[in-house]
C-alpha cells in the first residue's frame, strides 16, 4: 500500500513538472512588479492636502477621521464626522509604506525599513516627528496573492508593488 | 541524478501533502495562574481592519510581517522601544486582538498568545490548519478564519473555519463554510451573531453565526455582489466601512443585512 502511494505521489510531481514545463514561453499572466528606490527619497516624508487613492490596502477608524494606506504611498486621511461625506484632509506621503496604527494622536508607520512617527493632534497638518531605524525586513513579497516578479536586492529596496503582466513568473504567493 | 531528482520531489510533494492534511491542535504551552484581569479597553487607539499586521493595545504596539513579531513600547510617544523581537519561524499575515489575546493569522494557522505581561506574550496554543495566508478575527467565544485556496498547497476549497476558542488553551474547529475568494473579515458591531465575510470578486456575505455549535456550519443571511471586498470595519454607530477594489464603501448597517450605501470614496 505504501508502496502504491509513493509510486502514486511520484507519477503526480512529475505530472507537475510536466505541466510546469509545458507552459508556454509567450503566455503572459496577471501580477505584481516591484517597484524599487534607490536610497534617496525613500526616508523623506511629505504632507500634501489631497492625493488620488489609488491602491488602497488599509483602513483604520481613528475619532472621526478614516484613515486609509495606500500600498506603497503614504496614508490618506479623511474627515469622517459625517460618513454621508467623508473629505479628505491630508495625505501623507510615506515611501514604502503598507501599514499603520494610531495612539493618541501618533501614527505609527512603515517606512521601507523604518518606523516613522508622525503627530496627528492636527489631522489637516501632520507632522512627522520621528524615526526608529531597521526595525522592519525588507519586503519580499506583495501584500496580494497570485503571481510576482521575484525581488533582486542588488536593484534597491523595495517600496512598493504595482500590477503588471508578467511572463513566466518564478514567485508566486 | 534523475533518481534523486524524483525521490527528492516525491518527498517534497508528500511534504506537501503531509502539510495540507494536518488539522490539529497544539496546545504550546501549559496555564499559568493568572489573576490579573487583561484591560482590553484600548485608550487612545484606534480601530483597523482585519488584513492589519500592527495593533495597538494598552501602549504597546505588536507588529508581524513574514518572520518576527515586534512589540514596541509606546510610553514616550515619539520615541517608541523596541522591546522584545520574536522570531516566529512561519510566515505572519495579520494580527487581531481580543480579550487580552493577540490572534496571528499565519501560514500554518491560528496563533495565540497572552499578552496580559505586554512586553513578554505567551503563546497559548496554535490552531493549525492547510497552508493558506488570511485572516482571523475573534469574540470571547469563537475565532473564525478565512483559508485561501488555491496556494501552495493545491487545494482548491477556500473556506471559512469557525474555531471554538472558550477554552483557548484547546481550540478546536466547531464550523466550516465554504467561500470563493476570501480576503478579511469582521464581526457586526451591531448585531452580535453576524459575521461580514469578504470574498473578493465574490463581494460582501454576512453569516448567522448564533447556532454554528450545533449546525456545523454559519448560514449565510447576505450576498451583496455589486464590488469586489477586501475587507471590513462594523463599528456601533451603525456604519460599516467596506474596503473594495473600487474604493472605500460606507453603509447605514443599522439593519445589518440590509445595507445602504452612504458614500463611496473612489479610487483612481
Amino acid at each position: 500500500m505504501k508502496k502504491i502511494k509513493v509510486a502514486f505521489l511520484l507519477v503526480c510531481s512529475v505530472g507537475l513538472v510536466v505541466s510546469c514545463g509545458k507552459k508556454q514561453d509567450d503566455e503572459f499572466v496577471d501580477g505584481w512588479k516591484p517597484v524599487y528606490s534607490d536610497e534617496s527619497g525613500t526616508s523623506t516624508i511629505e504632507t500634501k492636502t489631497s492625493e488620488p487613492l489609488q491602491n488602497p490596502g488599509r483602513i483604520y477608524v481613528y475619532e472621526e477621521f478614516l484613515m486609509v494606506n495606500d500600498q506603497g504611498k503614504g496614508i490618506h486621511i479623511y474627515n469622517n464626522a459625517n460618513p454621508n461625506s467623508p473629505y479628505e484632509v491630508s495625505f501623507i506621503s510615506i515611501p514604502g509604506n503598507m501599514d499603520f496604527s494610531v495612539n493618541a494622536d501618533k501614527i505609527y508607520a512603515d517606512n521601507v525599513t523604518d518606523m516613522v512617527i508622525i503627530d496627528i493632534a492636527n489631522p489637516a497638518q501632520p507632522e512627522y516627528t520621528n524615526r526608529i531605524e531597521n526595525v522592519f525586513p525588507v519586503q519580499q513579497f506583495p501584500d496580494e496573492f497570485g503571481p510576482f516578479e521575484c525581488v533582486d536586492p542588488s536593484k534597491g529596496s523595495v517600496i512598493g508593488w504595482e500590477k503588471t503582466k508578467l511572463q513566466n513568473p518564478k514567485c508566486f504567493r | 541524478m534523475k533518481k534523486i531528482r524524483l525521490v527528492l520531489t516525491g518527498a517534497f510533494v508528500i511534504g506537501a501533502l503531509v502539510a495540507c492534511e494536518k488539522e490539529e491542535v497544539e496546545v504550546v504551552d501549559t496555564p499559568v495562574e493568572s489573576t490579573s484581569q487583561t484591560k482590553n479597553a484600548i485608550s487612545g487607539s484606534g480601530l483597523g481592519g482585519s488584513m492589519a499586521q500592527f495593533t495597538i493595545i494598552d501602549g504597546y504596539l505588536y507588529t508581524i510581517d513574514y518572520k518576527t513579531l515586534n512589540i514596541f513600547d509606546l510610553a514616550d510617544a515619539d520615541h517608541p522601544a523596541l522591546t522584545e523581537s520574536i522570531d516566529m519561524g512561519v510566515g505572519m499575515e495579520t494580527v487581531f486582538h481580543q480579550n487580552g489575546n493577540l490572534f496571528i493569522g499565519a501560514n500554518d494557522g491560528v496563533h495565540i498568545y497572552d499578552v496580559s505581561n505586554p512586553r513578554s506574550p505567551m503563546e497559548v496554543s496554535e490552531f493549525e490548519h492547510v497552508t493558506s495566508c488570511d485572516p482571523v478575527v475573534a469574540n470571547d467565544q469563537y475565532a473564525f478564519a478565512t483559508l485561501r485556496g488555491g496556494t501552495e498547497c493545491g487545494g482548491n476549497l477556500s473556506l471559512l473555519d469557525i474555531i471554538d476558542i472558550s477554552d483557548i488553551y484547546n481550540p478546536s474547529l466547531i464550523a466550516e463554510a465554504e467561500l470563493t475568494n476570501p480576503y478579511g473579515l469582521g464581526l457586526s458591531a451591531v448585531d452580535a451573531d453576524i459575521l461580514y465575510v469578504c470574498d473578493g470578486y465574490s463581494g460582501l456575505k454576512a453569516y448567522d453565526i448564533s447556532n454554528v455549535s450545533t449546525t456545523g456550519t454559519a448560514d449565510l443571511i447576505m450576498h451583496v455582489s455589486d464590488f469586489e471586498a477586501v475587507d471590513i470595519i462594523s463599528t456601533d454607530d451603525n456604519n460599516m466601512i467596506v474596503l473594495a477594489r473600487t474604493g472605500i464603501y460606507q453603509f447605514d448597517a443599522s439593519n445589518p443585512t440590509q445595507l445602504i450605501e452612504k458614500s463611496m470614496i473612489p479610487v483612481q
